[in-house]
C-alpha cells in the first residue's frame, strides 16, 4: 500500500483577555495536518493547554484567522496568524 | 481625511484640537469632540482601575471601519480617533473622537455614531479591578441598543 508522507503546518496562535489568563499563555506556534480546521485547532488548544477543560467553552470564543473573523470550519493554512479571544467589550 | 491613534499615553484635547483646527484652515464651519473618561464605579461596584487590552492591527481596522462608515453617512471633514490601552485610572481620559464638518448636524450626529459604535465594534477588552478582585466586562445592553439604533 503506497504511504504518503503526511503534511503539516505550523501557525502562529494568539490569546487575549481573558482566555490569555485562563490559559497562562499569549501566544505559541502550533503544528498541526494540513488541511485542519479552526474546530480541530480549539481542540487541540484544550487538550494542550486547559488544565481544566470546563473553564474553556469554545462556543464563547471568538477566532480570527489574519485579523479576519472566520467561523470555526474555517481552514487555517501554514503561517497563518490565529486569534482565539472572548467577545469583544468595546472602547 | 481621518487620523486613528491606539496608545498608553495620555492625550491633550487642545493639542488635537488645534492641530485639527489648523489641519483644516478655514474649511470646517464645525468641530465637535468627546471624550470618555474612567469612572470609579460601575455595574459591578466600585472600580480602582481599568485595565484595556487591544489586538494590534485588527483593533486599527475595526475602528477604521467604523470612521469609514461615518465618513459614508455624512460629509466630514476630518475625523481624529485616539484610544488609550493599558492600565487607567478613574477620572483618566480614555477615549477622545474629534469630527470636523462645514455644518455642525453632520459633526454633532457623526461624533455620536462614532463614540456609539467604538462601544460595540471596536477590538477592546476590559477588564476592572476593584474591592480586592478583577473582572473582564461585556458590553452594557445600554452600549448594543444605542449601537443598534444607528444600523436600523
Amino acid at each position: 500500500m503506497a504511504t504518503m508522507t503526511s503534511k503539516t503546518i505550523t501557525v502562529n496562535v494568539k490569546f487575549f483577555a481573558s482566555l490569555r489568563e485562563t490559559l497562562e499563555i499569549a501566544q505559541t506556534n502550533l503544528t498541526l495536518p494540513s488541511e485542519c480546521t479552526v474546530e480541530i485547532l480549539l481542540n487541540e488548544i484544550k487538550a494542550t493547554y486547559g488544565r481544566d477543560n470546563a473553564s474553556i467553552n469554545t462556543h464563547d470564543l471568538r477566532v480570527a484567522v489574519n485579523q479576519q473573523l472566520v467561523k470555526f470550519d474555517q481552514v487555517v493554512q501554514q503561517d497563518d496568524e490565529v486569534a482565539i479571544f472572548p467577545p469583544i467589550t468595546g472602547g | 481625511m481621518y487620523s486613528l491613534r491606539i496608545q498608553e499615553s495620555d492625550f491633550s484635547v487642545h493639542d488635537e484640537w488645534e492641530s485639527c483646527r489648523n489641519r483644516l484652515a478655514g474649511k470646517a464651519g464645525a468641530v465637535v469632540s468627546f471624550v470618555g473618561l474612567v469612572r470609579d464605579d460601575s455595574n459591578t461596584g466600585k472600580v480602582s482601575s481599568l485595565y484595556l487590552e487591544h489586538y494590534p492591527g485588527m483593533t486599527e481596522a475595526s475602528i477604521e471601519r467604523i470612521v469609514h462608515k461615518a465618513q459614508q453617512r455624512w460629509s466630514l471633514l476630518d475625523v481624529v480617533v485616539i484610544h488609550r490601552v493599558g492600565d487607567l485610572l478613574p477620572e483618566d481620559q480614555i477615549v477622545l473622537v474629534i469630527v470636523a464638518s462645514a455644518h455642525r448636524a453632520d459633526a454633532f450626529a457623526a461624533c455620536e455614531f462614532v463614540m456609539d459604535l467604538l462601544k460595540t465594534d471596536a477590538v477592546f477588552w476590559k477588564k476592572e479591578s476593584g474591592d480586592g478582585e478583577s473582572v473582564w466586562i461585556e458590553s452594557t445592553l445600554d452600549d448594543i441598543n444605542r449601537s443598534r439604533e444607528w444600523r436600523e
